[in-house]
């Protein structure tokens, strides 16, 4: 009977509890179904609370009972990173570094979820310290893409784009740090939303590069990401880079229009090398739909495109090495004694991490050292601020700016884990948006062929700062001017699921 | 300098704490050379006069009010720290007596 409720919108899904129409408890138990149906091959989860889900569920319905105000989000099973510090919950950033870590503390994120009566279901697979666009980085098993289990469903927050494409979840947290939401939510076929910087918290989100990072949410539907991010936005007295701004009604921004708004398009990128031709397809079928939608669409010039992401793989490995010292195998986690402290140093940090984590804490520490930082890190916080001012120029004559997500709509897995360039490279159209300090939209906008395969292609939409209502405005514009693809879901979810 | 030898590498390792074996090394100074051989790309960019973005402005972040609170406790600090006697972490001696 709750079965019937699993596939739907987190809106929906509280509106449901809210009316009686289900029960959270009932509602929680049709996705653990979805989950253990389905899991065993997606492989999307690091960790499940069962035992706290239930109790999370069991109290809304008791509030429910008592006749108590419910939230937003109440009875809504939710999935988080395993980026995000849940008190009581493995937090591992899939790291064997952080192996049996538990926080004694609670995390913004997950804390503002919970006051809004979200179900905090467990933690969701990543690349490991969110390095990484595949989820092949770690020590876990890698996820699979619920639209074809032979491909990488992206990353880094490649398992909770999995989870939601699914329908394990209909809402799920990520992180992006250079495209770390919007990549897999295009590799998975749902929306997920890059937040201004300084509009979410970063407490309680274990840190990567601190002067990029954002949390985000991912889901099925534009609006829920509205309804997420007013629940997650707002200042917060651990992190005195989140702004106190007011946030405003972004689910009435849903309800807009294209017409009237000014879509920027830089043509010189769509004939960046590498481009696939069925992405492009893709792409320049939205720009048609926002056009005949009533969007004007308007050339704009990004001199500095592509320098992006050299400029970007300079400043987060810096900022990398610098974060990740704090492992150094005393204080949490992974330690492998030895009687010289230097040497214990070593061998933890040698056997705590692994490969991609190594390699960018070694260029970090290299564009760092003395006799290069002027040549490297001075000389690329210098190409930031042309890039960001490339931006600020672009929305003089626009309101947003669209331009697909990835390059591609998909790799095998396996395909591209030893040629870490070529993995970098694909970051190109997303990393300018975290140097600039951008929110940006990844929304579905149709699929390409990937050999003889078919994957989901999304769309991304980027504001100026603190503009993601402009973003909510079109993207579920957009998403009604495509209901088909709405229809389409996974084909692994015919065989499978409650 | 777009080539990282193997001998850059051992040093680098050194900087960030980390032990790594001859394969390793190997293939991080494959891959660190052609990075660095994009990386160096930048050099191309007119940067004359620019000054460094450093991090997004925040148009209105402020700083906590400076007020005593409750720290964690120091039980619960300690839990996930590999070796402690219940007050400090134990760390192995790196200094000779005083």
């Amino acid at each position: 009977m709750a079965a019937e409720f699993v596939g739907m919108g987190a809106a929906r899904l509280a509106a449901a509890v809210a009316e009686g129409e289900v029960t959270a408890a009932a509602l929680l138990e049709a996705h653990l179904d979805r989950i253990s149906a389905l899991d065993g091959e997606v492989r999307a989860w690091r960790h499940l609370d069962l035992e706290g889900a239930r109790a999370q569920a069991a109290a809304v319905d008791a509030a429910r009972a008592r006749g108590e105000r419910l939230g937003p989000l109440a009875g809504v099973p939710v999935g988080l990173k395993d980026i995000f510090v849940v008190e009581g919950m493995p937090t591992q950033c899939s790291s064997r570094m952080l192996e049996g870590w538990v926080p004694g503390y609670q995390g913004t994120h997950a804390q503002r979820m919970r006051e809004a009566g979200a179900v905090l279901v467990g933690k969701l697979a990543m690349d490991e310290f969110a390095m990484g666009s595949s989820n092949e980085n770690g020590p876990d098993p890698s996820v699979h893409n619920p639209w074809d289990l032979d491909f990488v469903p992206g990353g880094s927050s490649g398992g909770s784009a999995a989870a939601v494409a699914a329908r394990m979840v209909p809402l799920s947290l990520g992180s992006d740090t250079g495209g770390s939401i919007r990549q897999p939510a295009s590799f998975c076929g749902v929306a997920g939303l890059k937040p201004s910087y300084g509009r979410v918290s970063r407490a309680g989100m274990i840190a990567f590069a601190s002067s990029l990072d954002q949390a985000g949410p991912m889901a099925l539907e534009v609006e829920d990401l509205a309804l997420a991010l007013e629940l997650l936005a707002g200042a917060d007295p651990k992190d005195a880079s989140c702004v106190d701004l007011p946030v405003p009604d972004l689910r009435a921004a849903c309800r807009g229009e294209l017409a009237g708004m000014r879509v920027g398009l830089h043509r010189a990128a769509l004939g960046l090398e590498g481009l696939d031709a069925g992405v492009r397809a893709c792409f320049e079928d939205a720009i048609a739909r926002m056009r005949e939608a009533g969007a004007e669409i308007v050339d704009i010039e990004l001199p500095h495109f592509d320098a992006a992401v050299a400029c970007y793989y300079v400043l987060c490995t810096a900022e990398a090495a610098s974060n990740l010292a704090r492992y150094d195998g005393l204080r949490f986690g992974h330690r492998v004694p030895d009687a010289d402290l230097e040497v214990q140093y070593a061998k933890s940090r040698a056997s705590g991490f692994g490969d991609e984590v190594k390699r960018r804490i070694m260029l970090g520490t290299f564009v760092l050292r003395a006799d290069s930082y002027e040549a490297y890190y001075g000389r690329a916080m210098k190409v930031r601020r042309k890039i960001a001012e490339d931006y600020t120029a672009a929305f003089a004559r626009c309101d947003l700016i669209a331009s697909p997500v990835s390059p591609v709509a998909g790799f095998r897995l396996g395909e591209r884990v030893d040629d870490p360039l070529a993995m970098y490279l694909s970051d190109v159209f997303t990393v300018g948006v975290n140097l600039a300090g951008l929110p940006a939209l990844s929304v579905p906008s149709g699929f390409a062929k990937v050999g003889e395969r078919e994957l989901p292609v999304g769309l991304q939409l980027i504001a100026p700062a603190f503009e993601e209502a402009r973003l909510f405005r079109a993207g579920a514009a957009f998403e009604r001017l495509t209901p088909a693809l709405r229809e389409r879901v996974p084909p692994l979810l015919a065989k499978g699921g409650a | 300098m777009a080539r990282v030898v193997s001998d850059e590498i051992r040093a680098l390792a050194r900087l960030c704490r980390l032990e790594l074996e001859e394969a390793e090394i190997e293939r991080f100074s494959a891959d660190l050379s052609r990075i660095v051989a994009h990386i160096e790309t930048l050099a191309g960019i007119e940067v004359e006069g620019v000054e460094p973005f450093v991090g997004p402005e925040a148009p209105a972040a402020q700083l906590r009010a400076d007020t005593p609170a409750t720290p964690l406790a120091r039980e619960r600090a300690l839990a996930p720290v590999p070796a402690h006697d219940e007050e400090f972490v134990l760390v192995p001696r790196f200094k000779d007596e005083m």
